[in-house]
């Protein structure tokens, strides 16, 4: 109640007195982006998106590097669908590339980093809203089929004295989607069925007690997403089923990976999860309506079926609610409201059953406070155990004139991303069925950040803009375990030699971040963005911890509609050396694909799409990383040669009108 | 290789504004082609190639020709341990042509797309995974044409492939080819735009 009132007291004063400007950390993408990419999977717009910091073992599944970091902080990923939270994902690992909706009913894709609050939903990492399209009028279908195959096979030398290891092939993904559209009411069915490899050789030296049955992930996914309007309001539904293991399609069976990090290794795993979301907006007055989101989802992990080294059962069942109340009056826009989570875990074969309740509140006031200057204020106030704590953010936008623009932001908070990682699980008094419960060690100090954001624009014109913001940030309280992996050539196994545990870390980080937009016309779109990161000063193990990031990033995207019936896109990322120090004794002769450093990463990815037909056909061939370096993303994960990747596309719009 | 080949890429995908302006009647072709593979390398120790045969389908479009091809090729091995295979080349074809004097006119394009090869079943194979190999594959090509007839074209060209096997593969082929040209009909023309 203290801290609410305090929320309450330093938003007051803040709104009389408007320090700081509004900051900008959302980036949005939007389907002529898509277009251009020439999306595999959803999770590929993250190859266009250099602000954020990802790893990934596999190029399937990718998670934040601040992810668990420090495990009191977490900073996860959340996915919205239309603005109303799903809680998809296993654990605390969201895999984008299997969320169920084909990328062709994707309007755009809004993300957006750090600490914030977006309507009404609490992100600490990253918050991905995926807003669907509006079907046209009538019975529409589209189809996808996709496949990838990376370069390095033996080829015919595969019966020779050279012979070598197999590598990736990607897919084949498959994507269906029919939709109606009458009025004002849309209806959309979506399915979804990939295959993604597990032959990477650095991930099978060291699971050798799993039984990689077909050396692939299979996945299928089923969606409805429904939206009506009318007088009595707006309301959408999104309902999804989705599993691995056994293929819905075919016959082949492939278990989903979870790499736990606390353990450097992947757990074999089979799933089947069913969620449900809707948002309801209820007009109340002319300026004022009422916000009413729900979601439901029920997650059931098990044990691969071809896997016993680690025998365990997962349900996970989440209730979510919110409400809220939105109001705009003149240049006065107003949200206040509460939202409600309920969370159960339990495995059917040990007595571990747990459940938490988690409210929160929290309130969003944007206006202009001068002729040319808005402010928005946001707080949350969230009850839950270790998940509790507050957020509050002032933001200012300054709009000098025309073209120039400056924002300014300040935030605190103890909030982070609700706890639901491995260690958590462990800490609450799970164990897999065979009572191996892995040692975790965790503190109790509660951490906080406080983050100070300045951004200046200047727009030369409507096709030319420049950018660059500095955001330094203050951590306090962080807890840190220490592990030391090595690899055991002996049963090639990484096991954790030793952990230290570090709690009341303390440090500053400081982000430079500079950027260039340029278009000629409609036909030709090119960015260029820069980013420095760095610990500015605190405690040796948070300076040594920070040096997972990247010091240095240079991004270049151009896109370029060279007619209308043909589009090329190129990409070149840059990332400096990266290190994790847990993985400093990792090296090892027998296996030297292990590294704690990951050496400068250059990657090239290009491609270009051919439509035929007015658009109702797409054919698109991209490569990625052509000048076929090797890239590892982790010190232990998989290194990635060059990829082509073929996808074809049939879009049939409106083939029988209402 | 690596330096030489995003250069070569670069240069097509930028000066292809350029080129819009010189081409002209929207045409279909249909093209047959025999190739040699003339080089020698470590690869040509363990596989001699004999004459392939191909068959290419493209189209003109504002940046040049564009279109779709296969090859087909035998290879045979030279020693016992290995296995003799047929290579089916699958690719997309960039062609870009321009005249130099009279009927005679200078070819440049690139393949890009997968190279399949094909392993005889000498009853050791066990599963059926283990009979065929893809990889991806570039081709870099250079030649020269003649207008022989009204619609028709003789074609002899030089290229160099590179399939991204772990170990390298580079091969050089010389071809030769007869292309004939048809209109595109309306529909096939609606359909390829």
């Amino acid at each position: 109640m203290k801290k609410f009132l305090l929320v309450i007291t330093f938003g007051v004063v803040l709104m009389i007195i408007p320090i700081l400007p509004q900051s900008n950390k959302k980036v949005v993408i939007k389907n002529s982006d898509l277009e251009f990419l020439s999306v595999i999977r959803i999770s590929d717009i993250y190859s266009i998106l250099p602000q954020l910091d990802l790893y990934t073992i596999d190029r399937y599944r990718h998670h934040p590097v601040f992810a668990e970091l420090f495990s009191n902080a977490p900073k996860d990923i959340i996915v919205l669908v239309d603005g109303v939270k799903t809680n998809f994902g296993v654990w605390n690992k969201t895999n984008l590339s299997q969320f169920p909706i084909h990328p062709a009913e994707i309007d755009s894709i809004v993300i957006v980093f750090g600490p914030t609050l977006y309507k009404g939903e609490f992100s600490s990492g990253i918050l991905i809203d995926i807003i669907s399209t509006v079907p046209a009028n009538g019975l529409s279908f589209k189809a996808t089929y996709a496949t990838g195959n990376e370069a390095g096979d033996p080829g015919p030398y595969v019966y020779t004295e050279h012979i070598s290891n197999n590598v990736d092939q990607f897919g084949p993904n498959s994507y269906f989607a029919a939709n109606y559209g009458f009025e004002q009411f849309k209806l959309s069915v979506n399915f979804v069925d990939q295959v993604s490899p597990t032959t990477d050789q650095a991930v099978l030296n060291r699971t050798n007690n799993f039984n990689f049955k077909n050396y692939q992930v299979r996945y299928s996914g089923f969606s409805l997403n429904a939206m009506t309007e009318s007088n009595l309001g707006k309301h959408s539904l999104f309902t999804a089923f989705s599993k691995t293991g056994q293929a819905v399609v075919g016959y082949e069976y492939g278990a989903d990976l979870l790499f736990i990090d606390e353990l450097s290794k992947e757990i074999p795993f089979q799933n089947k999860n069913i969620f449900f979301s809707s948002g309801n907006i209820f007009p109340i007055t002319t300026d004022g309506k009422l916000i009413a989101d729900f979601n439901l989802n029920y997650n059931s992990l098990n044990q691969s079926k071809f896997s016993d080294e680690y025998q365990f059962n997962s349900d996970d069942l989440w209730l979510y609610s919110k409400f809220g109340y939105q109001s705009s009056l003149g240049t006065f826009d107003f949200l206040a409201g509460t939202s409600f989570t309920y969370h159960n875990m339990h495995n059917k074969h040990t007595d571990f059953n747990y459940s938490r309740r988690i409210p929160s509140l929290f309130t969003s006031v944007r206006a202009n406070t001068l002729k040319d200057l808005i402010t928005r204020l946001d707080a949350v106030l969230r009850f839950g155990g270790n998940s509790s704590g507050m957020f509050f953010c002032v933001d200012n936008e300054l709009t000098i004139n025309e073209r120039n623009q400056l924002s300014l932001s300040f935030s605190y908070d103890n909030l982070f991303s609700i706890q639901n990682s491995f260690d958590y699980r462990i800490r609450k008094g799970y164990t897999f069925n065979n009572n191996h419960s892995p040692q975790i060690s965790s503190g109790n100090l509660e951490a906080s950040q406080k983050s100070f954001f300045i951004n200046y624009t200047f727009n030369y014109d409507e096709s030319n803009s420049i950018s660059s913001g500095i955001d330094i940030s203050r951590y306090e309280n962080l807890s840190y375990r220490l592990n030391e992996f090595i690899f055991r050539s002996d049963n090639n196994e990484i096991v954790n030699k030793q952990s230290d545990f570090f709690e009341g870390i303390n440090g500053w980080t400081w982000d430079f971040d500079f950027s260039i937009t340029n278009m000629f016309g409609k036909k030709l779109k090119q960015t260029i963005y820069y980013r420095h990161k760095s610990a500015l000063s605190g405690n040796q193990i948070f300076k040594d911890v920070i040096k997972r990031f990247p010091k240095h990033k240079i991004f270049y995207s151009i896109n370029y509609s060279l007619f209308n019936d043909l589009i090329l896109f190129m990409t070149v990322n840059y990332s400096s050396q990266r290190e994790w120090i847990e993985y400093r004794n990792i090296c090892s002769e027998v296996v030297n694909s292990y590294n704690s450093r990951l050496e400068n990463l250059f990657l090239i990815n290009c491609g270009a799409t051919k439509k035929f037909w007015s658009d109702r056909i797409k054919i698109s061939a991209s490569i990625e990383n052509l000048l076929n370096n090797r890239i590892p993303f982790h010190p232990v994960g998989g290194s990635f040669n060059l990829t082509f990747f073929l996808k074809g596309e049939i879009n049939l719009e409106s083939i029988i009108q209402p | 290789m690596n330096d030489k080949f995003f250069l070569i890429i670069s240069i097509l995908l930028f000066s292809s504004s350029r080129l819009i302006a010189q081409t002209t009647d929207s045409l279909v072709h249909l093209s047959l082609n025999t190739t040699y593979n003339f080089n020698e390398n470590e690869f040509h120790n363990f596989w001699v190639p004999s004459p392939g045969f191909g068959i290419e389908l493209s189209f003109d479009h504002p940046v040049g020709e564009i279109g779709a091809g296969l090859n087909l090729i035998r290879f045979s091995k030279q020693i016992h341990s290995t296995k003799s295979f047929y290579a089916v080349d699958y690719y997309f074809l960039y062609r870009y042509t321009f005249n130099i004097f009279s009927k005679f006119n200078f070819i440049s394009g690139f393949n890009f797309g997968i190279f399949e090869f094909r392993f005889d079943d000498d009853d050791d194979i066990k599963n059926s995974a283990e009979k065929i190999e893809r990889e991806f594959a570039l081709k870099l090509l250079t030649g020269f044409s003649y207008d022989f007839a009204d619609t028709w074209k003789f074609e002899l060209t030089n290229s160099y492939q590179h399939i991204y096997t772990k170990r390298k593969i580079e091969l050089l082929f010389v071809a030769a080819s007869v292309k004939k040209s048809f209109s595109t009909p309306i529909w096939l023309k609606e359909f390829f735009q």
